[in-house]
């Protein structure tokens, strides 16, 4: 009997899932709030107001990063519109300081580049430029710039290379840009019956199998003799938990941070955070040269690091109420089976792997918790891809580790 | 400010679960490579179920909405996830379990792990230019998800996620792990 109440749970679990996904159809998808890290991208982008991606080489050259900001400024991390665009700069009386930041020896190119994309047959903007260099960065694109913005996709030219009124190509874009992005509203929450059933049906259901499993537990805490007092200090104190429980709590953990916070938990973005802060404290010049640490991982204190001190003070927590909480060496039994027990091996072997696995996580756009969790519970192909990796590589190394031991 | 206090507060919890479940150790994680300890998929497949789960019908009922899931650009994901395997398998941590790990007062994962990402980051960073764009480039499809790929409705492929988890949950419990091997 005892092993059949699995399979029963499995199919109860399904059949009520088939249901409430049937309650659900007639449900319409709701735009995502335009706050994440970068409000451009979701907007433009993924609820696709007005994708810019694919409107001329430069967006799609840029397109790979959160890059928007640093040549049309604005505020990425706002959700409303109008705050958002605040200080939108739409078109350049002079190309954008930050082209020059990155692209330090191959700037004429990707001028050239451009510019014959743009059409502009005569070289004398760009020579006229390389004469401003210094002062102005490059006074370039004028007039041509708009043409990038403009929504209508159309690349509306202006004659005359070099003086541009900026007045006359404005207003059309500006226009046309916010028309774009105005035209689709946040849809107003429907309350429909059925959702209302669902939502207590769920709640029934949260209830009664949360109630089940503590009068289960308490039962048979009793059969063996165990007196059940005080259940949760019991279980808080207890230091090997089930993985589906503490994986239940990291799940609600998962969903409380998009409902307080709309944002997804990650680690190996905050540890990047903390690189880049040490090493524009030790070195600004060596590391405003590494796009990643100028655009990408900002210096400075960020959500991110605030989450990687919680998660410190959480391990702390959870030793504690376990009582093994204690500065140690290293006293993985497994570990010493297979490595022995020098410290230095432990260390080094260690580092190497941490070395390897930040720059995985790099690679992949984050790791165990920001990629393969954050992203599996949206259903995100790259979690499961980026699992897949991870096993095949892991049993691989674990081979060769163990050899005839595995 | 109360940004802060959520984070850590949401850190908190994470890293509880991370210690509790048992993911501050070695032979936890690389039990999983050797399929003799199989707490790491019990542990992310549940946490997955549970918050695909919650999230969807949340945003069913006009709850939430959802955040930019991660990118997905082929290549890289692959691509990194290998490499992250090897080192996870090395290691026997990942960023999430060094840092609740430090906290548990060990020193490896203090010492040894922070500095190695923290390596492994200026390593990144410095290489970024020479060759992420070219990989972002190759099949970036966006912050898209299973469900908008396939033009589904979420729930149903959340539902038919769950079934295959718990029915894989009841073969883990049920033999499918290598008991002729002890750790």
């Amino acid at each position: 009997m005892a092993r059949k109440i699995p399979i029963v749970f499995i199919l109860l679990g399904s059949l009520f899932l088939l249901g409430a996904s049937f309650w659900l159809l007639p449900v319409k998808e709701v735009n995502a709030q335009c706050k994440t890290t970068s409000s451009c991208k979701t907007c433009h982008e993924v609820q696709g107001q007005d994708p810019v991606n694919t409107k001329g080489a430069w967006h799609t050259d840029h397109a790979y990063a959160d890059l928007c900001t640093g040549c049309h400024s604005g505020k990425a991390d706002v959700a409303d519109k109008d705050q958002a665009h605040q200080g939108l700069v739409t078109q350049y009386q002079e190309m954008p300081a930050n082209c020059k930041q990155c692209h330090t020896d191959d700037l004429e190119t990707k001028f050239k580049q451009y510019a014959g994309q743009l059409n502009v047959s005569d070289t004398t903007s760009l020579q006229q430029a390389q004469k401003n260099d210094s002062q102005k960065g490059l006074s370039l694109l004028l007039g041509q710039a708009p043409a990038d913005i403009n929504v209508s996709g159309e690349i509306t030219k202006e004659t005359g290379g070099a003086a541009p009124s900026s007045s006359g190509s404005s207003n059309p874009s500006n226009a046309s840009s916010n028309t774009g992005a105005a035209t689709t509203p946040p849809q107003k929450p429907e309350n429909t019956t059925g959702n209302i059933i669902l939502g207590v049906l769920l709640g029934i259901g949260v209830l009664g199998g949360g109630s089940y499993i503590t009068w289960n537990e308490r039962r048979l805490a009793q059969a063996n003799g165990v007196r059940p007092q005080s259940w949760i200090i019991e279980r808080i104190r207890k230091e090997h938990w089930s993985p589906y429980a503490a994986g239940i709590l990291l799940g609600i953990t998962c969903i409380l941070t998009v409902l307080l916070a709309n944002r997804t938990l990650g680690a190996s973005f905050g540890i990047a955070s903390i690189t880049s802060t040490l090493l524009h404290w030790v070195a600004p010049q060596a590391a405003d040269q590494s796009m990643y640490f100028k655009f990408i991982a900002t210096p400075g204190f960020n959500w991110e690091i605030a989450l990687l001190i919680g998660m410190f003070l959480g391990g702390m927590a959870g030793a504690w109420t376990s009582g093994t909480l204690k500065l140690r060496w290293n006293d993985d039994e497994v570990w010493i089976k297979i490595f022995g027990p020098q410290r230095w091996k432990r260390f080094v072997l260690g580092f190497i792997g941490a070395v390897i696995i930040q720059i995985g996580a790099g690679i992949a756009g984050g790791c165990t918790s920001g990629l393969a969790i954050s992203g599996g519970m949206f259903l995100a192909p790259s979690a499961f891809l980026f699992m897949a990796g991870m096993f095949a590589s892991g049993i691989l190394v674990a081979l060769i580790i163990y050899r005839r031991r595995y | 400010m109360t940004g802060y206090l959520v984070a850590i507060f949401l850190g908190i919890l994470f890293g509880f679960a991370l210690n509790k479940g048992g993911l501050t150790r070695y032979k936890n994680i690389v039990g999983v490579y050797r399929f003799t300890n199989l707490t790491v998929i019990k542990f992310m497949l549940t946490a997955i179920c549970v918050a695909a789960i919650g999230l969807y019908v949340m945003r069913g009922l006009n709850v939430i909405q959802f955040p930019a899931a991660p990118a997905t650009y082929l290549l890289g994901n692959l691509l990194g996830g290998l490499i992250f395997g090897a080192g996870m398998a090395l290691a026997g941590y990942c960023p999430g379990t060094v840092a609740a790990g430090a906290g548990e007062g060990k020193l490896d994962y203090l010492i040894s792990g922070g500095l190695g990402l923290m390596t492994g980051a200026v390593i990144f960073g410095f290489s970024y230019r020479e060759f992420m764009p070219a990989i972002l480039k190759v099949a970036n499809l966006g912050n898209v998800t299973l469900p908008d790929l396939l033009n589904v409705n979420p729930l149903l492929l959340v539902g038919v996620f769950v079934v295959m988890c718990l029915i894989l949950f009841y073969f883990l419990e049920n033999g499918l792990k290598r008991r002729d091997r002890v750790e």
